[in-house]
């Protein structure tokens, strides 16, 4: 869905930052879980 | 808006079964067969309004397709479309792409939300759009092809394809087609476009983000407070995006729930009143963690979560043949909007 839509906004090499499904209903400690693996690509997605 | 491209032409074998392939291979059906659209019909389809087939009525999400005349004009044909439909198909169009409707996240969503047409007006009579019995279901030629082919222009102008631009975890029978009339004869107050402005001679689409129909049986009251008090109980209900997030939600009642209801005095402002301090589910009910997401939506309401905000973000219509049962129509929550759009030609 993320690279149909940089795509098509003309982007289509957008750096994505991408973690599994589902976030909402997951207890709070899984998804500070989640946040922290991703900060590292966050970081380099957009330096 | 500016103009847009003309559609590109397909060479093809010239049989009904060899093109239908190609278009169940090539994903530009909703899983039916289609009308073959080929020059000559689509050029007929286009004869059914003044509209310049490279002008752009909206840009559809995801894929930020732009939907000019000509592809809505070919995706009516290959829904079924008879060329009189076509100007009710163009303003529903241009109602989808309304902001306020967000369409990106009713294509993205998992949720099952349909755009629902509700044609009122002249337009809904002469192209025979059932309001009566059976509205909602099957039969009905315009019904059924004005809402394909409002679906099938989400699909290949929107890029509304199931797991990729359309991630509904279910999905709902509603998203084939979800199309019908106001049974404005059987409205005992007023119908929905003189509701939004327009006169009773001017023909309206009002679009709305909504579930399929849930049906609301109510043989045994004969007061319009019982019957009333049946309908808030069923639209209260754990589960809608409405409790979750207010919203504009729908409530079509059937003509003898009406008449009952109006015989004993109630406006349709009233209706709209009984079920918004009544539609409501407590909170306390629910489990901790999807109460403390509510709560700070219902501040002041009694540990109850409501449907919406106010009681006139409820659109009541009427609609369906003799009987006694109504439904409302849960919507996207407050993520999507009612947009009504004039039917061009139509009392203009």
């Amino acid at each position: 869905m993320a690279r149909l839509e940089s795509t098509a906004r003309g982007m289509p090499d957008l750096r994505l930052a991408l973690t599994r499904h589902p976030i909402g209903g997951l207890r709070p400690p899984l998804v500070v879980e989640k946040a922290r693996a991703m900060v590292e690509t966050v970081v380099e997605s957009i330096t | 808006m500016a103009d847009g491209s003309r559609s590109r032409l397909f060479e093809a074998e010239d049989s009904y079964e060899a093109l239908n392939e190609l278009f169940h291979e090539r994903g530009w059906t909703d899983g039916l067969p289609i009308m073959p659209p080929t020059e000559a019909a689509v050029a007929r389809m286009l004869r059914a309004t003044i509209r310049r087939p490279e002008e752009t009525l909206g840009v559809l999400p995801p894929r930020q397709g732009e939907a000019t005349v000509e592809r809505v004009a070919i995706n009516a044909v290959m829904a079924g479309c008879r060329p009189e439909y076509l100007p009710v198909l163009i303003a529903a169009v241009e109602a989808v792409a309304d902001p306020a409707f967000n369409l990106d996240g009713v294509q993205a969503t998992t949720h099952p939300v349909a755009p629902l047409i509700i044609v009122n007006g002249p337009a809904a009579r002469r192209l025979q759009i059932n309001s009566g019995y059976n509205c909602f279901g099957q039969g009905f030629r315009a019904n059924a092809a004005i809402g394909r082919a409002l679906r099938l222009t989400l699909m290949n102008v929107g890029g509304g394809l199931p797991g990729a631009g359309d991630r509904a975890t279910q999905g709902s029978p509603a998203k084939y087609a979800y199309c019908i009339a106001e049974n404005e004869d059987a409205n005992p107050w007023q119908p929905l476009q003189v509701e939004k402005g327009y006169d009773r001679g001017q023909s309206t689409v009002t679009l709305f983000g909504s579930e399929g129909p849930h049906n609301i049986q109510e043989h045994l009251s004969n007061s319009g407070e019982g019957i009333l008090l049946t309908i808030a109980g069923a639209m209260g209900q754990a589960g809608s995006n409405n409790i979750l997030r207010h919203g504009y939600p729908l409530l079509t009642l059937g003509p003898e729930h009406a008449a009952t209801i109006a015989a004993d005095g109630y406006s349709k402002d009233d209706v709209k009143r009984f079920v918004w301090e009544r539609a409501r589910y407590p909170i306390d009910r629910l489990s901790a963690e999807f109460g403390a997401e509510l709560y700070p939506f219902n501040e002041g309401q009694g540990g109850m979560a409501l449907i919406c905000e106010r009681p006139e973000d409820i659109t009541v219509i009427v609609a369906g043949g003799s009987g006694k049962h109504s439904s409302w129509q849960p919507t996207f929550g407050h993520h999507t909007r009612p947009v009504t759009r004039l039917i061009a030609g139509d009392g203009e």
